[in-house]
């Protein structure tokens, strides 16, 4: 018997339901990003707020470049439904807080899908999350040191306005 | 229009039960489900979005509907269903062997493609 599964596509259908669920999850750190470009904005925080842009659309990318992925391989990509979307934050410092907490949740995402794939020998998709991993380096160490910048600057004086400024600047430049 | 396919000698039984069941055709690549007195003819991804319809339907929220009360109509493709709470048991059932088997075909059909001819 011909293995109709397996003719129509290279993805389990746990795999692809994780693959998914992630198309949703960047999804909805996208709408998040684009929500604390909003709040920067309207709070003076201009080179936050151009930050937060960036990353709102590199999140989109990620999402596309997932969500091509499961079609590419035969499978059947969701287009998701983005809701709770937190618009207010009480300072400054709790937006960076959140952004790290975010990441942090994509990454251990990331290894779970890549925990699956090494359980199934789903060895062509692990190659594809390669890219991801090495994404979320360079993520969670851009959200860091922003939120380092709170410690380093401090928040007292015109500090707000320093760590604005300097957001911007931060560059992962590792291999 | 399904209803005049008629099950030939090429069809591999995938999985049956007293109140219907799942035939694979290797010639055209694609599924025959028997039941409720009606044959489909439908694709892999077909009979899989199938699956997930059933699979989430709330049966304990279908029987306490006042009016239309306990039935459901699945579209898929060109095939329509129209099922009771019962008759829902009983597809999914049926489905639910025959993914068990199209699991069960895959990690032999896997086993058999990595076996070093010599
Ligand atoms: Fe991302």
């Amino acid at each position: 018997m011909k293995d109709l599964m397996r003719i129509k596509s290279l993805l389990s259908t746990e795999i692809e339901a994780l693959l998914n669920q992630q198309v949703k999850k960047e999804a909805h750190s996208s709408s998040i990003y684009l929500s604390m470009a909003s709040w920067c904005d309207r709070n003076g925080f201009d080179g936050s707020a151009d930050f937060f842009f960036k990353q709102s659309n590199e999140e989109r990318e990620h999402q596309l470049k997932i969500y091509k992925y499961i079609l590419d391989m035969g499978g059947t990509s969701v287009s998701p439904e983005v809701t709770n979307i937190k618009n207010d934050w009480s300072t400054f410092r709790e937006v960076f807080e959140d952004a790290l907490d975010q990441e942090i949740a994509i990454t251990q995402s990331f290894k779970n899908i890549v925990a699956r794939c090494h359980k199934e020998q789903d060895y062509v998709t692990l190659e594809f999350l390669n890219w991801f991993l090495r994404e979320q380096r360079e993520e969670e160490y851009v959200a860091r040191r922003a939120l380092e910048l709170f410690e380093v600057i401090g928040e007292q004086g015109t500090g707000y306005w320093d760590i604005d400024k300097n957001i911007g600047n931060i560059k992962y430049s590792a291999e | 229009m399904s209803e005049q396919h008629i099950i030939t000698a090429d069809l591999i039984e995938v999985f049956i039960t007293s109140r219907g069941g799942i035939y694979q055709s290797d010639v055209e690549n694609c599924l025959y489900l028997n039941f409720s007195g009606k044959t489909s003819r439908l694709s892999f991804s077909s009979l899989n979005d199938l699956k997930k319809i059933i699979d989430k339907v709330d049966l304990g929220h279908m029987c306490t509907l006042i009016e239309h009360a306990d039935i459901e109509i699945i579209l898929i493709k060109d095939n329509c269903f129209v099922l009771s709470g019962l008759e829902i048991i009983y597809l999914k059932e049926i489905l639910d062997g025959a993914f068990a088997m199209f699991g069960l075909n895959h990690i032999i059909t896997d086993c058999l493609d990595r076996l070093v001819m010599s």
